[in-house]
């Protein structure tokens, strides 16, 4: 394994275990990068940053199901993830006349790169409006979601299992709400 | 669309295989004929899938932590330029600025330019090609992210062989020049460029301005500068503010 395999395989460790200094180091090694393009593309730094976190969004998932295979430098990775995610963006946008191709990753050298697109800008949609819940409605949710039996969440909570029930299903109702919403959501169901 | 909790509670038994053997005909025979319901079911689904467990919300929360302090790196390291111990010795300067004149007044261009130079991010290629040249660009393209310089200039300017209106190569080749400290060699290659359209002119010139500070041909760079300023080119602000930086 060579210097820049290590320092890479390092970093996603750092970003397995949420540790914020190798969170940091990430953005310090590769979002000006990021940016430049974005801002070379008829994006702003805020839509760099946006991308740039969803990508490391991306990678996390599939870092913790050990689904990650990296057979290029982790910034090469990077830069054709978020290349993808910002053309796609664009041509939802239609920001631009640019028109990227639709297999980025063949062009880069990087064409293995196993990521379902559409997915991932949906999971955008899903991430957003789950933070909109409040911060009980998250737990709530999540444990739910995790598969964590109602009977447990209740003692978690010093509640009622009842009242768990009642709560999950007012809060996944409003989740599918600002989910509906969400004018990109409506995009994916014209689509 | 039904948002009762009955619906929902039929949704989620499905999903985690509870039902029964007539329940689960029906919701299969409606999955497959309403085309509204399966969009729902899919939502239900993916929203287990995507946000179960407090990890990945946990990750995302230092995710926004990070990006909330984050700033840009160069400003950092223009920061340093006045750390606490320069502070420290700046009476030690007034008094050297008192003996020997306006001189030491000149700013520190190789701080300078090593603060505001950072290569431009490699464009996706978007033309169609055959296949030999798509691997050259791809080893172009590669070499020029890892930092081999030398490499990306020997395939850049095989490209522009092939191709001599291939614009985009011809200012990565000038880029590269510049990481390898050729700021004439770089001036050379990115001059024909302020004649091209659009962006490609404009970020020649900001690279123009560059390799000047480079060779500290200050006058130029502060004319190449205030022309991206007033034109509100490639990195305008940046640009603004490098003048400032230069008077």
């Amino acid at each position: 394994m060579n210097s820049t395999e290590t320092a890479d395989q390092s970093l996603l460790a750092g970003l397995r275990t949420h540790d914020e200094r190798q969170i940091k180091v990430l953005y310090d090694q590769f979002l000006p990068g990021i940016i430049n393009f974005v801002c070379m593309n008829s994006g702003t730094e805020s839509d760099a940053r946006d991308v740039f976190q969803e990508a490391l969004t991306a990678i996390y998932l599939k870092v913790s199901k050990e689904e990650l295979d990296l057979t290029v430098s982790l910034r090469t990775y990077l830069l054709v993830v978020c290349r993808n995610l910002w053309f796609r963006r664009l041509r939802k946008g239609k920001r631009t006349e640019h028109h990227a191709p639709e297999d980025l990753g063949k062009l880069a050298g990087t064409d293995h790169i196993d990521i379902d697109w559409d997915r991932q800008a949906r999971n955008r949609i899903y991430f957003r409006g789950f933070e909109q819940l409040g911060e009980k409605c998250r737990l709530i949710l999540s444990c739910y979601f995790d598969k964590i039996p109602v009977k447990q969440i209740a003692g978690q909570l010093d509640t009622s299992e009842s009242f768990i029930k009642k709560k999950k299903y007012e809060c996944k109702k409003k989740l599918i709400q600002l989910i509906h919403d969400d004018p990109e959501f409506r995009e994916f169901q014209m689509n | 669309m039904d948002t009762s909790a009955t619906y929902y509670d039929r949704i989620e038994r499905y999903l985690r295989g509870e039902l029964s053997a007539a329940e689960q005909a029906a919701f299969d025979r409606q999955l497959t004929t309403d085309p509204q319901f399966a969009a729902e079911v899919q939502l239900h689904r993916e929203l287990e899938e995507t946000l179960a467990g407090e990890n990945i919300h946990r990750f995302r929360e230092s995710l926004q932590r990070v990006d909330h302090h984050w700033k840009q790196p160069r400003r950092k390291r223009l920061r340093r330029l006045i750390t606490p111990w320069a502070l420290g010795i700046a009476a030690g300067f007034a008094l050297l600025i008192g003996m020997f004149g306006h001189q030491l007044f000149s700013p520190n261009y190789d701080k300078l330019y090593t603060a505001y130079f950072e290569p431009l991010p490699i464009r996706v290629q978007m033309s169609t090609e055959t296949a030999d040249v798509d691997l050259l660009v791809e080893e172009a393209e590669t070499a020029y992210s890892r930092g081999d310089y030398d490499r990306a200039i020997e395939r850049f300017t095989r490209l522009i062989e092939r191709d001599p209106n291939e614009q985009r190569y011809v200012l990565l080749t000038g880029i590269s020049q510049l990481a390898l400290s050729r700021p004439k060699a770089a001036e050379t290659t990115l001059q024909p460029l302020l004649a091209a359209p659009g962006e490609t002119a404009e970020a020649a010139r900001w690279y123009l301005a560059m390799a000047a500070l480079q060779s500290e041909n200050i006058d130029r760079s502060r004319e190449l500068l205030t022309h991206i300023v007033s034109t509100e080119g490639y990195r305008w602000e940046d640009a603004s503010e490098l003048l400032q930086r230069l008077k």
